[in-house]
């Protein structure tokens, strides 16, 4: 791959000319066979849309229904589920050491990884403190975990001196990469994100399967993009954690935000325990 | 009926005449059903939410206002409907086959619905496979559909700056791979 540059005039050609050149699946044909019903009109939306809002407060405020709904939102990849509150004295980089795998170096973890890292371009464009390699080789799963000091601009997580924690997993489709605990008095919420499916969850738990310890979790954005599941924890709300989600994408090379490589060297490795 | 304008038809769809309706359906459903389709790529899913946006749109045209372009209001409504399927189901993520390592294209990017007609679009397929769902999104919508950046920044809901930009670093990726050629 060379890094010449040359002008995209071709590029773009190239592209417009994709209109034609391309075959899409074929359009089904809905002309005629939509069931078209009444238009309800005037006061009949206005009661439609009453009963609408009676019905989504009635769910929020009913527990037992509140968790169902959690259920119907579960899916591979993310698996989103209630559980009752543990232990969760355990502190954060005890947990986290085992949850996160080892310190490693950018180049071995993508490496490991089998893909290229996404980087957040957004809030956290800054190359993180430290990198964390989780490999589970009977089960497939492989997690990179980068992890942001706490600044003047990025509140600490409780109990630590991190700011940010940002893990990407891949693995085997057929079972979840990342089981994201909610209490029963979690605040959580399907978010819109266009690189995918998301969930916000404020008060939750961070569960860590193999050695069934957990502790209370900071605010974590969960989603997926393609093959890829991401969880973001930090003190951030959620605008600026959807923020930093949909900048994520490979480093950019001869713009304005390059990574510089992570070199094997023992002072750059941060470990969580050490930041206290 | 079928020379009739845009206008006119809503017009008429607005007075509950189905058979106006259903030319709108015609002259659209094919742009409907790929912008579906390049948002949640599945053809099933894509077929469903396609008819559920025009079923939605029907509902609601009573509420459009006249003289506005209905090609953007309708493809706000596919995308809608669209983002709201692959949110709910993530049958996209579901559905994927192993990595196609060889390649190194993710059979989840592959595109692979897709077909070109010929060996250079071919190639430019397989190079935007490679990039993230958000980039091909991008350059599928406004290359592939020819949507202008307006249009997809009223689909996707979002300012068409951010539109502009993101169009802009999904370029600039997408040379990154094809660069020698290009």
């Amino acid at each position: 791959m060379s890094t010449k540059h040359q002008p995209d005039d071709r590029l773009e050609e190239r592209l417009r000319s994709l209109s034609t050149d391309l075959r899409f699946p074929e359009t089904p044909n809905s002309a005629g066979r939509l069931r078209l019903p009444q238009q309800p009109i005037g006061s009949v939306r206005i009661w439609y849309a009453l009963g609408t809002i009676a019905l989504v407060l009635l769910l929020i405020v009913t527990p037992p229904v509140r968790a169902a709904v959690w259920q119907v939102f579960d899916a591979i990849g993310i698996d989103v589920r209630v559980g009752e509150e543990r232990d969760t004295k355990m502190q954060l980089e005890t947990l986290d050491a085992a949850a996160f795998g080892v310190p490693t170096t950018l180049a071995e973890a993508e490496a490991a990884f089998g893909r290229p890292l996404a980087f957040p371009m957004a809030v956290l464009s800054k190359e993180p403190d430290a990198i964390y390699l989780y490999r589970d080789s009977s089960a497939g799963y492989i997690s990179v975990t980068f992890v942001y000091a706490a600044t003047d601009d990025l509140s600490a997580l409780p109990n630590s001196d991190i700011g940010a924690i940002l893990t990407q997993i891949t693995g085997p489709s057929d079972s979840p990469y990342l089981v994201k605990m909610v209490l029963p008095t979690s605040a959580g919420k399907p978010v819109s994100m266009d690189a995918g499916a998301a969930y916000w969850v404020e008060d939750g738990q961070l569960e860590v399967q193999p050695i069934g310890l957990s502790r209370y979790s900071a605010h974590v954005l969960v989603w997926l993009d393609g093959l890829t599941a991401y969880r973001l924890e930090s003190m951030l709300d959620q605008p600026t954690s959807v923020r930093i989600a949909e900048s994520m994408g490979p480093r950019e090379i001869g713009n304005q935000f390059v990574l510089p490589p992570v070199q094997v060297n023992e002072t750059r490795r941060v470990r969580v325990g050490d930041m206290r | 009926m079928d020379s009739c304008s845009d206008d006119e038809l809503i017009a008429r769809a607005q007075r509950s005449d189905t058979a106006a309706y259903d030319v709108l359906v015609r002259r659209y459903q094919e742009l409907a059903f790929r912008t579906a389709w390049v948002i949640i790529r599945h053809e099933q899913d894509a077929q469903d939410v396609t008819q559920a946006a025009f079923l939605k749109a029907w509902r609601a045209i009573g509420t459009f206002h006249k003289g506005e372009p209905f090609r953007p209001w309708l493809l706000r409504i596919v995308a809608n409907e669209a983002k709201n399927r692959r949110n709910g189901r993530w049958r996209w993520f579901q559905t994927h086959r192993p990595l196609e390592s060889a390649s190194g294209i993710s059979a989840d990017f592959a595109l692979d619905e897709l077909v070109a007609r010929n060996e250079t679009s071919s190639e430019l397929l397989r190079a935007i496979s490679t990039l993230s769902s958000i980039d091909q999104q991008v350059i599928l919508l406004r290359y592939a559909l020819d949507l202008t950046e307006s249009e997809i920044a009223d689909a996707l809901g979002t300012p068409r700056g951010t539109v502009k930009s993101r169009l802009h670093r999904a370029m600039a990726r997408l040379r990154e791979v094809v660069i020698d050629e290009y």
